[in-house]
C-alpha cells in the first residue's frame, strides 16, 4: 500500500541515501542499456531498415505503441510487487525509447556525426545542473505535476495536430519542450529526493530515466535544426 | 511523471504564482511555433484547445439525453474543474459550472431497477456516442470524403478541428481506466452487465445522500432532516435511504437514537456487502460525532471491517484517517487522509480530509504543511466545528491557526 511522507526522518535518512544512491545507479544502468541497444542495432546493420519501416506507417501509430509502453511501464515499474515485474518494464521501456529513437539518430548521424555527441553533453550537463538544484535547494518540486500533465496533454494535441493538418513542428516547439523535460526532471528528481518509496528505486529510476530521453530527443532535434 | 508519489497538499502562493509562469512560458512558446512561420493549417493547434470545451459541454449532455431517453433522472451536471463560476438549474437538473472547462460528469440515477444494466452500459456510452455523432455529422455535411483532406481553407480547418476535439474527446474516454476512483465511460460500460441489483439501489439513494450531505455540511440540520424523510417516503424499503435518517440523528446530537436506529436497520437490511459496509461506515460517524471515547474505540474497526466489505473508497479513507486523529495515531491518520484527499475530487469530501490534514500535519508539527492546509480550510470556509477544533489545538500549543 502506497505510504506518504514529506521528508525522512532522522532514522531513516540512512535508508533514503541508499534508495538514492540505488536510484541513480539504475538510471545509470538504464542509459548504458540504451546506449548498448543503440550501438547493436547500429553495428548490425539494423538502423535503416528499422528507420524505414517506422517512417513508412503514421507516426502516430509510433507514438501511440511507444505512449502504451511507457503507460504500462510507469504504471508496473510503480505499483508491481515482484522485483521480476519492476525489471521486465524498465527494460521494455528502454527498449521502446532505444527503438522509437532509432530514426532520429539516424538522421542526425547522416547529417552530421558530431551532433549526436554535443546532445548528449548538454543533456547530461543539463541533468547534472537540474539534479544539483533540487540536492541543494531541497525543494519540493512536486507542485508541477499538474502543469505537466496538462502541457504534456497540449504537446500531444499539438503533435497529433501536426501528423493529421500536415505541418512542421519548429524551433519554438523543441525549445518549448526543452523546457518542459528540465521541469519534468525537476519533478522526477525531487520525487526521488522526498517521496518515492524506498523500495521502488527501479520506478524511480524509469520516470527519471523518461525525462532524460525527452530532453535528449529534443535537444538534439535542436541541435539538428541549427546544422 | 506518470505515477504521482507526492501527497496531494494546497499550493503555496509562490508555487502557484511558478505553476502560472511555467505554463505561460510553454504556451507562449508553442503559440509562437504556430506563428512563425504561419501556415493555416497550424492554427488546428489553438482550434482544438478552443473547442475542447463545446466538446465537453456535446459529451456531458450526450450522458444525460440517454439518461432521459432510458427514464432515468439526471440530478447534478458538473462542467470543468477549479473554482465554481456559477451555477444554474434545467428542469431537475442542477448545471455547475467550473473555471477550467477540461473535464465534467453527471449524476445520472435510476427511478426504478428494471433493466438497469442495459440502461446504465446506455447512459455510460450516451457522452462518447454524442460526440461522435456531432464529428460525424461535421463531416457529412461537407461531403464526407473532401473533410478527409489536408487543406489551407480556414472553414474546413475549423469543422475538422473541431471533429478532431469531439473524437479526441470520445476516444479517450472510451479507453477503460479508472480516474481518482471513478470509473470513465469504457470502465462503466465493461463493468454495467455484472453491476448487481444492490449497485442501482444504491445509485437510486446518491441524489437524497448528496443533498443530506450538503445540508450537514452547511449546518442546516433542518433541511438536512426534511430531505431525509421525504426520501425515505418515497422509496421506504432502501437501506441507503434509512441509513441518512441515522446520519441526520447523529448530526444532531442524538447519538443513542442513532444507535438506535442503525441497530434495527441492522435487523432489517438486506445482506449485501455494499449495505454491510454502508452500516458500518455510519456506526463509525456516530462514534465520530458523538466522540464518545468507547464509541470511538470500537469505530475504527467499524471502519476497517466497511473498507474490507466495500473497498477503500476515499469516504471510507476519510473517516478512517479522521477517526486515527482523534486516536493520536498520527503517522496512519496522515497516510489514510491523503489516500482519500487524492482518491476524491467530491468538494465535501475535499473540505473534510483539508480539515483533519491541518490538524494532523500541526499535530505532527509540520509547520508549513499545516499553514497550507489552514489556510485552505479558511479560503475553503467550511467545517467550522473544525475550524474551532483547530483553533483550540493551535491555542494549546500556542501555535497561530493561520
Amino acid at each position: 500500500m502506497q505510504e506518504y511522507s514529506y521528508a525522512p526522518s532522522q532514522t531513516a535518512v540512512a535508508d533514503r541515501s541508499t534508495f538514492i544512491v540505488k536510484t541513480y545507479l539504475h538510471l545509470l544502468g538504464a542509459i548504458m542499456a540504451f546506449v548498448a541497444i543503440e550501438v547493436g542495432i547500429f553495428a548490425s546493420g539494423l538502423a535503416l531498415p528499422l528507420a524505414q519501416a517506422m517512417m513508412g506507417v503514421s507516426w502516430l501509430l509510433v507514438l501511440g505503441a511507444f505512449m502504451m509502453v511507457s503507460w504500462l511501464g510507469s504504471r508496473v515499474a510503480a505499483t508491481a510487487e515482484s522485483k521480476v515485474a519492476q525489471y521486465a518494464a524498465l527494460g521494455a521501456y528502454v527498449l521502446a525509447e532505444a527503438i522509437i529513437f532509432v530514426p532520429m539518430l539516424l538522421i542526425a548521424d547522416m547529417q552530421a556525426g558530431g551532433v549526436i555527441t554535443s546532445a548528449a553533453l548538454v543533456t547530461i550537463m543539463g541533468f547534472l545542473g537540474l539534479t544539483a538544484v533540487v540536492f541543494v535547494t531541497r525543494k519540493d518540486f512536486s507542485f508541477l505535476r499538474g502543469v505537466l500533465l496538462w502541457a504534456g496533454f497540449g504537446v500531444l494535441l499539438l503533435i497529433v495536430a501536426g501528423v493529421l493538418f500536415g505541418f512542421e513542428l519548429g524551433t519554438f516547439f523543441s525549445v518549448g519542450m526543452v523546457v518542459f523535460a528540465g521541469a519534468a526532471i525537476l519533478y522526477d528528481t525531487s520525487n526521488v529526493l522526498h517521496h518515492y518509496p524506498e523500495d521502488r528505486y527501479v520506478g524511480a529510476a524509469l520516470a527519471l530515466f523518461a525525462s532524460v530521453a525527452l530532453l535528449f530527443w529534443y535537444v538534439l532535434r535542436l541541435f539538428m535544426s541549427r546544422d | 511523471m506518470l505515477h504521482d508519489p507526492a501527497p496531494r497538499r494546497p499550493l503555496s502562493p509562490g508555487e502557484r504564482w511558478t505553476g502560472l509562469g511555467l505554463s505561460l512560458l510553454l504556451f507562449g512558446l508553442f503559440v509562437a511555433d504556430v506563428l512563425s512561420p504561419f501556415e493555416p493549417r497550424k492554427l488546428a493547434f489553438p482550434l482544438l484547445l478552443l473547442f475542447w470545451a463545446p466538446a465537453l459541454v456535446v459529451h456531458e449532455c450526450g450522458h444525460a439525453l440517454a439518461a432521459k431517453l432510458v427514464g432515468w433522472r439526471v440530478t447534478q451536471m458538473v462542467l470543468g474543474v477549479g473554482p465554481e463560476l456559477f451555477r444554474f438549474r434545467v428542469g431537475e437538473t442542477r448545471v455547475v459550472v467550473r473555471a477550467l472547462l477540461a473535464e465534467g460528469y453527471v449524476v445520472p440515477t435510476p427511478r426504478v431497477a428494471g433493466l438497469a444494466r442495459a440502461k446504465s452500459a446506455l447512459v455510460y456510452a450516451g457522452g462518447p456516442g454524442a460526440e461522435l455523432l456531432v464529428a460525424g455529422a461535421l463531416a457529412l455535411a461537407w461531403g464526407w470524403g473532401p473533410f478527409f483532406v489536408q487543406s489551407d481553407s480556414y472553414p474546413l480547418i475549423a469543422c475538422q478541428s473541431a471533429a478532431l476535439a469531439l473524437t479526441i474527446g470520445a476516444v479517450t474516454n472510451l479507453v477503460p481506466h479508472t480516474l481518482a476512483g471513478a470509473a470513465n465511460d469504457g470502465m462503466g460500460i465493461l463493468l454495467s452487465p455484472g453491476l448487481g441489483l444492490p449497485h442501482f439501489t444504491y445509485l437510486l439513494a446518491v441524489p437524497a445522500s448528496r443533498a443530506v450531505e450538503e445540508a450537514l455540511h452547511v449546518g442546516d440540520l433542518p433541511l438536512a432532516a426534511e430531505t431525509a424523510d421525504r426520501a425515505l417516503a418515497a422509496h421506504p424499503d432502501n437501506p441507503h435511504l434509512a441509513l441518512l435518517r441515522v446520519r441526520v440523528l447523529s448530526a444532531t446530537g442524538e447519538t443513542d437514537a442513532a444507535v438506535e436506529a442503525l441497530e434495527a436497520l441492522r435487523e432489517t437490511a438486506p445482506r449485501d456487502p455494499l449495505v454491510e459496509a454502508e452500516l458500518l461506515h455510519a456506526a463509525a460517524l456516530i462514534a465520530l460525532y458523538s466522540q464518545d471515547p468507547e464509541l470511538l474505540g470500537r469505530a475504527l474497526q467499524a471502519v476497517q471491517a466497511a473498507i474490507h466489505a466495500g473497498g477503500a473508497s476515499a469516504r471510507f479513507e476519510a473517516t478512517r484517517g479522521a477517526l486515527l486523529y482523534e486516536q493520536g495515531r498520527m503517522d496512519e491518520a496522515f497516510a489514510a487522509l491523503q489516500r482519500a484527499y487524492k482518491g476524491t475530487r467530491d468538494p465535501i469530501l475535499e473540505d473534510h480530509c483539508v480539515a483533519y490534514l491541518a490538524l494532523v500535519t500541526q499535530a505532527l508539527g509540520r509547520s508549513e504543511d499545516h499553514s497550507r492546509f489552514a489556510r485552505e480550510l479558511s479560503r475553503r470556509g467550511t467545517h467550522a466545528h473544525l475550524q474551532r477544533k483547530l483553533a483550540e489545538a493551535s491555542a494549546n500549543v500556542g501555535g497561530d491557526p493561520r
